[in-house]
């Protein structure tokens, strides 16, 4: 009984520091793919004049997990019609918030994406979109010193809250 | 026939928001099905027209609106954002020419405030009225016509003209895909430079309307330009555009009918007169490179032919 409880007590806190290791990971990686897509749409909005659905459909196409799911169901929204490009764009990634691992910072930048995107003429959407990059590099900058640093501090801080445990209790 | 209906309420009310497209569902099925436009205008009841003029209220369209369903701007602006699919950048032509066409062929009218460059619309901001047409394809338009423009299954240079909404771009357009598909007659590749979208009504570059398997489409082109481009790129047989009527388009024709090219076109008169007195002596040169010239007559019906006349303007029918 006593083993059960310390090797409980053991994994406990290590399970918690993986999780939030895994969690800041989850948001570096999936903001840094985002970021990736609005250099895209960046290009086929300016560029190509491509419309707003088929850009979100070509991209859902890449497979990337969760993030095809969320544009996917971004481009039916648009085609469906009848709805707002900022109500579809932001309450798709609400809904997939926890699963992105995203924070109250990255739901800012999702805001701001929707709130303008494609909603005017090409030269305002270049100004918008350079803008819109600039911000997220700047967030990614910041997310990626945290993963770096925090990633693994959570890691190592949940293997030894578990051995301190442990201790406390033998 | 197109399934008027079921036209209506995948490719038109699919951008209305929630609310408003309730209401219009809830219009008997003989008005939806007769609907030729609605209009919606900023703070103004909704309204259409089924032959007569019908306002929209909690019941459907009807003659007598008890209270009538008004269209904020919010409704305005999310019809257009979502006809332009959201990207209004892609549609910056047809914003500027004031229409953006729907699928299954259905024209958005665009009106607002302009915003000039020069002498040209740049583009139109704030929308305030929108007025949706409702396209209506009728694919036995031209069944009157095609013998009288055909000699042993091959098309004539043939003008079709008439009055203003008689019907001349749903002829010419049931006379494309006739000579396209081969009905009736020998199959033609067909070249259409349809500057306005009115006769194959493109919507994301793909045909809204049937005109045909053999037929190439040059969207939003202007006419002349758009002709001589074609010769050169698609080596049609026959080309057909609308509403000729300028010395450009003119020579256009001319080019076209010297490489050997049938030629299969629309122009607004109210007779053959019209075109031949004409004071700038265009249409006179327009006329003057037809075989057939098809006058349609003045009624709600398309197609219906008033006269026939042959190249030396002799009455053949």
């Amino acid at each position: 009984m006593k083993i059960i409880l310390l090797s409980v007590l053991f994994i406990m806190p290590i399970a918690i520091g993986f999780h939030l290791s895994k969690k800041t990971e989850k948001c570096y990686k999936n903001l840094k793919y985002l970021n990736m897509c609005l250099e895209k749409i960046h290009i086929q909005i300016t560029q190509y004049l491509i419309p707003l659905g088929d850009i979100f459909y070509e991209l859902s196409k890449e497979e990337i997990k969760p993030m095809d799911e969320i544009f996917l169901s971004i481009c039916k929204g648009i085609e469906n019609g009848g709805q707002t490009f900022k109500y579809v764009f932001y309450s798709e990634f609400e809904l997939k918030k926890e699963t992105l691992g995203f924070a109250n910072e990255e739901m800012d930048l999702i805001k701001n994406i929707s709130e303008l995107m494609g909603s005017s003429n090409v030269t305002g959407q270049e100004k918008y979109l350079a803008g819109l990059i600039k911000s997220s590099e700047k967030l990614l900058t910041y997310r990626e010193e945290q993963y770096k640093t925090k990633a693994s501090s959570y890691k190592k801080l949940g293997i030894l809250a578990g051995a301190f445990l442990v201790i406390v209790f033998l | 026939m197109k399934d008027v209906l079921n036209d209506i309420k995948e490719n038109i009310l699919i951008h209305f928001p929630p609310d408003l497209s309730k209401c219009v569902n809830n219009t008997s099925s003989d008005v939806l099905s007769n609907l030729n436009e609605i209009r919606l205008r900023a703070n103004k009841a909704v309204t259409a027209n089924a032959g007569s003029e019908y306002t929209l209220d909690q019941n459907g369209f009807s003659v007598n609106a008890n209270a009538p369903v008004m269209a904020s701007a919010e409704d305005i602006k999310t019809i257009f954002y979502s006809a332009v699919r959201q990207s209004p950048y892609a549609f910056e032509e047809e914003i500027k020419n004031g229409y953006i066409t729907l699928k299954g062929g259905h024209r958005v009218g665009l009106c607002g405030r302009a915003v000039q460059s020069g002498q040209e619309i740049a583009t139109i901001k704030n929308i305030s009225s929108l007025n949706i047409r409702i396209s209506k394809e009728i694919l036995c338009a031209a069944s009157e016509v095609m013998p009288l423009i055909t000699n042993e299954g091959r098309i004539l240079n043939t003008l079709i003209i008439s009055a203003p909404s008689c019907g001349k771009t749903t002829v010419l357009r049931d006379i494309i895909r006739r000579l396209s598909d081969g009905i009736g007659c020998l199959a033609h590749n067909i070249a259409v430079a349809d500057e306005r979208g009115e006769i194959a009504a493109c919507a994301n570059g793909i045909a809204q309307n049937d005109v045909g398997s053999r037929t190439d489409i040059f969207d939003a082109v202007g006419k002349a330009q758009g002709i001589m481009s074609l010769i050169r790129s698609m080596s049609p047989m026959v080309i057909a555009t609308d509403e000729v009527g300028t010395y450009e388009d003119a020579k256009a024709l001319r080019a076209a009918s010297l490489c050997g090219v049938k030629m299969l076109c629309t122009a607004h008169a109210y007779d053959i007169e019209d075109m031949l007195t004409d004071k700038d002596a265009v249409k006179k040169e327009i006329c003057s490179l037809f075989e057939r010239i098809v006058v349609l007559k003045n009624t709600k019906r398309p197609g219906e032919i008033k006269a026939v006349y042959n190249a030396n303007y002799e009455r053949i029918m």
